[in-house]
């Protein structure tokens, strides 16, 4: 008791003469909130035509079609029945949107508050089937009962006395945000859609997964889970730890990546997932990629990306075959690595402008360095799911895809889709 | 670089109270005035100390110079390295200013208590500090930076030096000009840093 009223003492002490007082001037992003109904940003139609790409996103390579991710609009589409010049055909408007997954014949991608699950049996022809409504938040209104659609942001230079509540804000992300009366919106009370704090999400670095007939998405740090059958809905929401940046389902498990861990849940109900173990690494970014009784993650930590620039790039591979207790059994040194995917018992790492990775995972246990490509830039790989042959990598100019040789694994470019 | 600059500073003290102090250490209780019901009990003497401090968004060194009166009293001036630092982030990138400064202060101690191997004091300092100029600050020069701290020591008395720890609260005001590195200009008017310090030393 004594040692816990002197911890109490000593914590009020320090707490109390710690501070910084005075005033400061300085620019900041002062953003306006803009209100709006609902009602017809939902309605707004869902096919249009051809845009330009202006700032794409994720991707995913379907049978004879592309879909291109165009952050906060929606998703491009192009016909890829010729490899060597995909055809861009027409737009998906999904407002807010930035990220989606497909899982047979749907697509599910978030818009604004909410998920949309769209039928492309007919890609070109696509149909909203489901929507789930506020999944990642209630919407804030104004005293016109309108909803908040977004944010104006404008530069602007004001004085502030620092421990403002004005000046807290400006510290955390040099923004502030405000609401119809000019009061503070405290950056915990706004979706990270609208402030931007979205991490880049590619391939294994998915947001998003559907299994067990249920949509897993990973936002603001909370899992939310939606019953993917006639009730298209939300029907739970799970707090993850900070920095919760990727999903991948595999063997009624769930396995999360977050800056500082990887995270296995259990989904024996898939409606109520519950936290096996976690694995505690380096402050760094981390997709997750399981297969058969190991998972592979690789930490990357690389400036000006939001990762931990004195973190680790390292690939390390788990034994995940006792799930309460996973263990690394491997670590290997990389350059850059971002996405991964494995395929005829090898493992692809794309390594970012450090081109990309090849290990023989024939044995996971004990995997081995195949090959190295440096020639081009390989954020996301993955194989086409409708040709096993073709191997697919994406970086900030567009989609390359190469025919492997699967004896000598030497890679011949087939086709490419160019952003700009 | 502050790290390896706390470190290296540490071993520099340390080396130095060990190679230089080896003298007999003057502002030492006298006992034989103090079994006498002297209220008076401490040589007057000239003692010089070394600290390294420790506090939230603040570290630095101090040398300090004291004259040790025959009653309770001390009185000095010292100076030494600070650097306070605060962070915020402006409309394109997070500024992070750190205000290297070189204090000049007078100060002050009584002792509260003392026997033959320990004492516990109060101290106080005063005085004014110049900015440094670097690349995260450009000190307003019109304006007159200053600092107080006051709190309390422990020393424990050896026969060669004396070894201090104190704990106390810093308070410095500053005003300057930055340019983040996107060119956006932040004015910092009348800074106040306070924090809680600690500090580790050696009298000789």
């Amino acid at each position: 008791m004594k040692t816990l009223v002197y911890t109490f003492g000593l914590s009020l002490l320090i707490t109390s003469c710690v501070k910084m007082k005075g005033d400061i001037s300085m620019s900041y992003q002062k953003a306006t909130a803009i209100y709006g109904s609902l009602d017809s940003l939902r309605s707004i139609p869902l096919i249009t035509e051809k845009k330009p790409i202006e700032n794409p996103k994720s991707f995913y390579i379907g049978h004879n079609f592309i879909l291109v991710g165009e952050n906060n609009k929606g998703i491009h589409i192009f016909d890829n029945i010729n490899m060597q010049n995909p055809q861009k055909m027409s737009f998906l408007n999904i407002p807010f949107n930035k990220e989606f997954y497909v899982k047979g014949n749907y697509l599910y991608a978030e818009s604004l508050y909410d998920v949309v699950k769209i039928d492309i049996t007919d890609v070109y022809n696509p149909v909203v089937v489901g929507r789930a409504t506020n999944v990642f938040w209630e919407p804030l209104q104004n005293d016109k009962g309108q909803h908040l659609i977004g944010f104006e942001y404008i530069t602007a230079t004001d004085n502030f006395k620092i421990g403002s509540i004005e000046a807290k804000e400006i510290k955390k992300q040099g923004k502030l945000h405000l609401d119809y009366l000019q009061n503070v919106i405290p950056t915990s009370s706004i979706p990270s859609m609208f402030t931007g704090s979205y991490t880049n999400s590619k391939g294994t670095m998915n947001r998003i997964a559907a299994e067990y007939h249920h949509i897993y998405v990973v936002s603001d740090n909370k899992l939310h889970v939606i019953a993917d059958g006639a009730n298209f809905s939300k029907v739970k929401e799970l707090k993850l730890v900070n920095g919760t940046e990727t999903i991948y389902a595999h063997n009624h498990r769930l396995y999360l990546g977050s800056a500082t861990e990887m995270t296995i849940y259990k989904v024996d109900n898939p409606a109520n997932p519950v936290r096996v173990s976690s694995l505690s690494h380096t402050e760094s970014c981390d997709p997750v990629l399981p297969h058969g009784n190991v998972a592979y993650y690789t930490l990357r930590a690389v400036e000006n990306e939001g990762c931990n620039e004195m973190g680790e790039n390292t690939l390390n591979v788990v034994n995940i075959r006792n799930d309460s207790s996973p263990t690394v059994l491997e670590t290997f040194q990389l350059k850059s690595p971002y996405g991964m995917t494995i395929a005829n018992d090898y493992l692809f790492v794309g390594e970012g402008e450090n081109g990309l990775t090849v290990f023989d995972a024939t044995n996971p246990k004990k995997i081995e360095f195949k090959k190295e490509f440096t020639t081009f830039v390989a954020f996301d790989v993955m194989v086409n799911p409708f040709n096993p042959n073709i191997i697919i990598v994406t970086n900030r100019t567009g989609v390359q895809q190469y025919q492997i040789d699967w004896n000598t694994l030497h890679l011949n470019l087939v086709g490419q889709l160019i952003y700009h | 670089m502050p790290k390896t600059f706390q470190i290296s500073g540490w071993l520099v003290m340390v080396i130095l109270s060990k190679s230089l102090f080896a003298g007999t250490i003057s502002n030492y209780p006298d006992f034989s005035l103090k079994s006498a019901g002297a209220e008076v009990f401490y040589k007057s003497t000239v003692n010089v100390r070394l600290f390294q401090s420790f506090g939230v968004r603040h570290f630095g060194y101090d040398l300090d110079i004291n004259y040790q009166f025959r009653n309770r009293f001390s009185l000095g001036v010292g100076t030494g390295i600070y650097r306070n630092r605060y962070t915020i982030h402006s409309a394109s990138d997070k500024h992070r200013l750190r205000l290297w400064n070189v204090p000049l202060y007078v100060q002050g101690n009584i002792y509260l208590y003392s026997d033959d191997d320990k004492a516990y004091y109060m101290y106080g300092k005063y005085g004014t500090f110049k900015g440094v100029k670097t690349k995260s600050i450009t000190p307003d020069n019109s304006f007159t930076p200053n600092l107080i701290e006051g709190g309390f020591g422990f020393q424990v008395l050896g026969d060669n030096s004396h070894l201090h720890f104190e704990i106390g609260q810093y308070f410095a005001r500053f005003q300057g000009t930055a340019t983040s590195t996107y060119e956006s200009v932040i004015d910092y008017r009348d800074l106040q840093f306070y924090t809680l310090v600690m500090r580790i030393g050696f009298s000789f």
